[in-house]
C-alpha cells in the first residue's frame, strides 16, 4: 500500500514537474512574431523614428517563383513608429502590428544622416542591454531617410535586408573600398583611444523607387540599392562623409584591405598612353609613430602582393623594367590614396586609422598627456608612406594584346 | 561504507565550485579597474589561488581521515568543533543562496525574461537537491563528465573566435599602476579562495592525500578559464568596451559568425556553464548539509536537503529585491564573506591545530 500511494506520488510530481518546466512564460510561437530583416532609425528634430522592414514568408516562394494562386506578392511589408526613445518607438509598434516583432535574424541597421548627425549612442545601447537583437547586426547610414531604403526591393534577393548585408559583406571582400561595420565593432570604435568611427553609406541610386513588385515586370529596374561613401563619426555624431578613394586610402590605412584594385597609368616605347588594372591579391600595412624632437609623426609601410588583371598599353611583360615600372606606378597610386585619406582625417581631426592607439601603445607615458588633446595632435602629425608593391602574376597572356597588334603593324 | 572520489573527480568539484561565477561577472569588473592590465591580475589571482590551494591542502593533511565536523571535534573538543561545522554550515548555505539568485538572475536577463524569478530559483534548488540527494559520488563523477565537456568546448570557442583576436590591444603592458593591478585580482582571489571546500572533501578521498594535487588542478583550470575570458575579451572589444557587458563570455560568443550557417552559438557555450552552475549549486548544497546534519547530530539528510532547499529558494528571492547591479554585487560586495568562510575561517583551524598539535601528539602517544 505504501508502495502504491509513493508510486502515485512521484507521479504527480513528475506530471507537476512537466507542466511547469516547459518555459511557458517565454515560449515563441512562429504565428505570433513578425521577423525583422532590417530596421531604419531616423531622427525628426524631436522622435526617433524606427522602421521596420518585416519578411512575410507565404509570399516569398510567390516572388521566386513557386506557386502562388494571385501572382507574385511583396515578401516584406515596411513600416514606422515614432517614439522619445529608440525603445518607446518599439514598444508603439504593438498598437499597429498584429504580431511582435522579432529581431533575432536582423541583418542591417540603416540610420538616416539626420540620426547619425544627432547619435548612436542611444542605439548602441539598445543593443548592448537586450538579448533579443544582435551585435553582429551591419550597420548601413544614408544621406535621406532610412525608411526609403527599407521599402526598396532589390534584383536577385528577396529580402532587401538580407541582400544589403550580402553587398556590403561583398563589397568589403572584393574591393575593400567599404567595410561592413557590425554594432559591436561601431561601439569598440566610438569608445577606442581616438573615439572616432566610420559607417558605410547605402543609397537608393536612380530617380524612381523600386518599392513595387511591377518594377520587376521589365529588364531594368528603375533604382538600386547602391553603397557610397563612408560616414565619418567623431564620438558618437556623424561629422562628414569621405569619397570612396578616400575610403580605399582609408582601407589600406586601417590595415582592413582584403582583395581590391588599382588602375594605374602606363605608356608604351612608343609614349602611347593606356592602363593596366591590377587586383590586389594581399595587403599589409604597418603604422608606426615615430617622436622626433617633440614632434609626432607616422611611417605607413604597405606591403601590397597584385596580379594584371587587363593591360591596354603595348607591353612585352618579359621585358626587363616593365614589371618593375608597373609595380612603382601601383605603389604612387597607393600613397596617393594613404595620403589623401590621412589628409582627410586630419581636415576633419579625425584619426580613423588607428593611430592613436599605435601611439598610446608606443608612447604610453606621452599618451596621457596627448589623449585630451588628440585631435590636434593628430592633426599636425605628418605621415610617410611607404609602399612595397609586389607583382605575383600576370594572369594567362605575358604580352598585352596591343603589343602583338603593334608589332604586326610594324 | 564511506563514498570513495579520485583525485580528478575532485579537482573537477573544486573547478566546479570555483569557475562559474568567476567567468559571469568578475571579467568587466577586473577590466573595468585595471583596464588592459586586467589579465596580469588574473595571473596574480592564479598565484594567490594555488598559494591558497597550498595552505588548504596543508591543513588538509592533518585530517586522518574522519569526515570534517568529526575531526574538528577531536582536535578542539565538542563544543568548538560543533561551533566551527555550525559555522561553516551557515557560511555554505549563505554563499547557496548567493549563488542561486546570481545564476537566477542570469538566466533571467539571458534567457528567460518573462519567466518568474520564483519558477527560476525553484526549479534550480529542486535540481540541485536532487543532485545532492544522490551522494557525493554521484556529484563528483556528474562534475568531472562537465569537466571533459568544458575541455572540448573551450578549444572550439577559441578556434572559432581566432580571426577575431587582436593580441596588440593588450598593449602597452603595466600602463595601469600595480595597486590598481591588485585591487581587480581582489574578487578572483576571494572566489579561488573556494578551494577551501577540500576541507570538506578530502575526506571522502579514495587518497586524501593527493589532495594537494586535487586542490592545484581545481584552482588552476578555474584561474586558466578567468584568464582566457578576460583575454578574449580584451583581445577581441579592447578594454574600454568590457566593463559596460554585464556577462563578458556570452557577448564574446555572440559575436561568431562562420559564414551565414554558424552563428548565435552562445546558446551553446551558455548551455555547458549551466551544466557547471548546477554543479557548483550541488558542491554548496552539499557543503552546508554535511556541515549542518553533523554537527545538529540529525540522521537524515535528506530532510535536512529538503528544509534547506526551500529556505534557499526563499532567501535568494526575497533578501535582494531586484535583478539590478546582481553581478557586481555578488562579485564585489561579497568579497567579505569569501575571505571570512574561506580564508579567515581555515587559517584559524590551522591555527588551532598548531596549538594543539603537541596535546594530540601526546594524547596519541598515550593511548599507544
Amino acid at each position: 500500500m505504501r508502495i502504491r500511494i509513493k508510486s502515485f506520488l512521484s507521479v504527480v510530481v513528475l506530471l507537476f514537474a512537466a507542466l511547469v518546466t516547459t518555459g511557458c512564460w517565454n515560449r515563441i510561437e512562429l504565428n505570433e512574431i513578425a521577423i525583422t530583416s532590417a530596421t531604419g532609425i531616423d531622427w525628426d528634430g524631436e522622435n526617433w523614428i524606427v522602421s521596420y522592414q518585416v519578411v512575410i514568408p507565404a509570399a516569398i516562394s510567390s516572388v521566386t517563383g513557386g506557386s502562388g494562386g494571385t501572382g507574385p506578392k511583396s515578401p516584406i511589408i515596411v513600416y514606422s513608429t515614432k517614439g522619445k526613445t529608440i525603445r518607446d518607438a518599439i514598444m508603439h509598434s504593438f498598437s499597429e502590428s498584429p504580431r511582435k516583432l522579432f529581431f533575432a535574424h536582423n541583418r542591417v541597421v540603416v540610420i538616416g544622416e539626420k540620426a547619425m548627425r544627432k547619435g548612436v549612442n542611444e542605439l548602441i545601447d539598445v543593443y548592448f542591454r537586450n538579448s533579443g537583437s544582435r551585435e553582429t547586426v551591419s550597420v548601413l547610414a544614408t544621406p535621406g531617410t532610412s525608411r526609403r531604403v527599407l521599402e526598396q526591393f532589390m534584383q536577385l534577393q528577396a529580402i532587401s535586408g538580407a541582400g544589403m548585408k550580402e553587398i556590403i559583406l561583398s563589397e568589403m571582400k572584393n574591393t575593400s573600398i567599404l567595410p561592413n561595420v557590425p554594432v559591436y565593432q561601431l561601439a569598440m570604435e566610438i569608445t577606442g583611444d581616438a573615439k572616432s568611427a566610420v559607417v558605410p553609406e547605402i543609397f537608393v541610386s536612380g530617380s524612381e523607387d523600386t518599392s513595387s513588385l511591377d518594377s520587376f515586370s521589365s529588364t531594368s529596374i528603375p533604382s538600386k540599392l547602391k553603397l557610397g561613401r563612408l560616414a565619418i563619426l567623431k564620438n558618437d555624431q556623424m561629422i562628414g562623409w569621405m569619397s570612396r578613394k578616400e575610403s580605399l586610402g582609408a582601407a589600406y590605412l586601417r590595415d582592413s584591405v582584403q582583395q581590391s584594385f588599382v588602375v594605374v597609368p602606363c605608356e608604351d616605347q612608343e609614349g602611347k598612353k593606356g592602363f593596366d588594372t591590377v587586383q590586389i591579391l594581399k595587403s599589409k600595412t604597418k603604422i608606426i609613430p615615430k617622436l622626433q624632437g617633440g614632434q609626432l609623426s607616422f611611417k605607413a609601410d604597405v606591403d601590397v602582393t597584385g596580379t594584371l588583371m587587363e593591360s591596354n598599353c603595348a607591353q612585352d611583360l618579359f621585358k626587363p623594367g616593365v614589371i618593375q615600372s608597373l609595380e612603382k606606378e601601383g605603389e604612387v597610386q597607393i600613397i596617393a590614396m594613404m595620403q589623401e585619406a590621412w589628409k582627410k582625417g586630419q581636415e576633419l581631426q579625425v584619426d580613423l586609422f588607428g593611430a592613436a592607439e599605435k601611439t598610446h601603445r608606443k608612447y604610453p607615458k606621452q599618451w596621457k598627456e596627448w589623449s585630451n588633446s588628440w585631435d590636434e595632435v593628430f592633426a599636425k602629425s605628418p605621415l610617410e608612406a611607404k609602399v612595397k608593391f609586389r607583382m605575383a602574376r600576370m594572369g594567362l597572356s605575358n604580352k598585352s594584346f596591343q603589343y602583338l597588334l603593334d608589332k604586326k603593324e610594324k | 561504507m564511506k563514498p570513495a572520489i579520485s583525485t580528478m573527480q575532485t579537482a573537477a568539484l573544486v573547478q566546479s565550485a570555483i569557475t562559474p561565477t568567476m567567468v559571469l561577472a568578475v571579467p568587466s569588473i577586473m577590466i573595468s579597474i585595471a583596464k588592459q592590465d586586467a589579465w596580469i591580475s588574473g595571473v596574480i589571482a592564479l598565484v594567490a589561488g594555488m598559494a591558497m590551494a597550498l595552505g588548504t591542502a596543508f591543513i588538509c593533511k592533518a585530517n586522518k581521515g574522519q569526515l570534517f565536523v568529526s575531526w574538528m571535534e577531536s582536535s578542539f573538543g565538542k563544543p568548538v568543533g560543533i561551533a566551527i561545522g555550525l559555522l561553516l554550515g551557515i557560511y555554505y548555505f549563505n554563499s547557496f543562496c548567493i549563488i542561486v539568485r546570481s545564476f537566477t538572475n542570469f538566466v533571467s536577463d539571458i534567457v528567460l525574461d518573462q519567466t518568474p524569478l520564483y519558477m527560476l530559483a525553484g526549479i534550480m534548488v529542486a535540481v540541485t537537491a536532487f543532485t545532492v540527494m544522490q551522494g557525493i559520488e554521484a556529484l563528483a563523477r556528474s562534475a568531472f563528465v562537465v569537466l571533459i565537456l568544458i575541455l572540448v568546448v573551450v578549444p572550439l570557442s577559441v578556434f572559432v573566435l581566432y580571426t577575431d583576436i587582436d593580441f596588440k590591444r593588450l598593449l602597452p603592458l603595466f600602463d595601469e599602476s600595480a595597486a590598481r593591478m591588485m585591487i581587480a585580482s581582489l574578487p578572483p582571489v576571494a572566489l579561488l579562495s573556494e578551494v577551501s571546500v577540500l576541507l570538506l572533501l578530502t575526506p571522502y578521498m579514495k587518497k586524501p592525500a593527493a589532495g594537494l594535487q586535487a586542490g592545484l588542478v581545481g584552482t588552476v583550470l578555474g584561474a586558466l578559464q578567468l584568464l582566457l575570458v578576460l583575454l578574449l575579451g580584451l583581445t577581441i572589444f579592447g578594454q574600454q568596451l568590457v566593463p559596460m557587458m554585464s556577462y563578458t563570455f556570452v557577448n564574446i560568443m555572440a559575436i561568431v559568425e562562420v559564414g551565414e550557417f554558424l552563428e548565435r552559438i552562445e546558446v551553446f557555450t551558455v548551455s555547458v556553464w549551466f551544466l557547471t552552475m548546477y554543479i557548483k549549486m550541488s558542491v554548496f548544497l552539499f557543503a552546508s548539509v554535511h556541515c549542518l546534519v553533523h554537527s545538529l547530530r540529525l540522521r537524515s539528510e535528506r530532510h535536512m536537503v529538503f528544509g534547506l532547499s526551500v529556505l534557499a529558494i526563499v532567501t535568494s528571492l526575497t533578501e535582494w529585491p531586484r535583478n539590478m547591479g546582481g553581478g557586481f554585487i555578488f562579485a564585489v560586495v561579497n568579497i567579505p564573506l569569501l575571505f571570512i568562510g574561506n580564508i579567515v575561517l581555515p587559517l584559524l583551524i590551522a591555527l588551532g591545530l598548531l596549538i594543539t598539535r603537541g596535546k594530540r601528539n601526546k594524547g596519541g602517544s598515550q593511548s599507544s
